[in-house]
């Protein structure tokens, strides 16, 4: 059997920069993908999702197209939203710039960093309580 | 591991789906100038994404190489679509630079 790990496999191939971005895209990959499809009722909670969908008629959100062209809108966007933009001082943002579906999946994305920051936390702690700090990856 | 501290933003994926969705003989410089940014900075934002959306790509082909099941032959399927998407909308801009990308994609 390989020990090679898909998961690490992939993590190995990014790039320097892109770190970071490909470890949370790698989460959401095990547990849902940003496949593209319009967010509804299963993923946005009851008490929400009427606030949401007033909040989505009112602002310009969509993508006028296809349906396939706008869950490739969807998925591109979500990508891209992954990848840090730095704000500028001066950037200027206004109400028709909210985009409710990359709000609401940026939420899941915030919600597994800090996921993967406590899980990360304890693996330090656990290591420096063992006194296996100096592990390297083969005995980690 | 301390990078997850740092704060960051969902703007280029916002920025991105204003220049798609922009009729303006330059959508970048029109987003450029709806965000109050330099026209380079989205630029250079873009590029960068779409190496990000390279990589992505990327990996999803691998993970299909792997890991042959449904979900992940759907999953590539989608970024193909979407990929083939970006490709046709960036190649409207007439940004040489960005359309060298998709030149280049091979190499990820």
């Amino acid at each position: 059997m390989s020990n090679q790990y898909l998961y690490g496999e992939l993590l190995v191939k990014a790039s320097e920069k892109f770190e970071e971005s490909v470890l949370v895209f790698l989460e959401m990959l095990k547990i849902f993908f940003p496949e593209g499809s319009k967010f509804d009722e299963n993923w946005i909670p009851m008490s929400h999702f009427d606030l949401f969908k007033n909040i989505d008629s009112s602002l310009v959100t969509g993508f006028e197209g296809s349906a396939e062209d706008q869950t490739s809108c969807n998925l591109l966007t979500r990508v891209f939203s992954l990848f840090p933009f730095n704000q500028q001082p001066d950037m200027s943002l206004n109400r028709d710039n909210i985009d409710m579906d990359l709000s609401v999946f940026m939420t899941y994305a915030h919600t597994l960093k800090s996921q993967m920051h406590f899980v990360f936390e304890t693996i330090l702690y656990k290591l420096f309580r063992s006194d296996r700090a100096e592990a390297d990856t083969k005995t980690f | 591991m301390f990078a997850f501290t740092k704060k960051q933003s969902y703007l280029l994926g916002v920025m991105l789906k204003c220049v798609l969705k922009s009729k303006d003989s330059d959508p970048i410089g029109q987003v450029a100038r709806e965000f109050n940014i330099s026209r380079q900075t989205l630029f250079d934002g873009l590029s960068s994404g779409i190496d990000f959306w390279l990589q992505c790509k990327e990996i999803t082909h691998i993970a299909q190489a792997k890991a042959n099941n449904e979900n992940v032959t759907r999953l590539n399927g989608l970024f193909e679509q979407a990929h083939s998407f970006l490709k046709n909308k960036i190649c409207g801009l007439n940004e040489k630079d960005l359309d060298d990308k998709f030149v280049d994609e091979l190499n990820y």
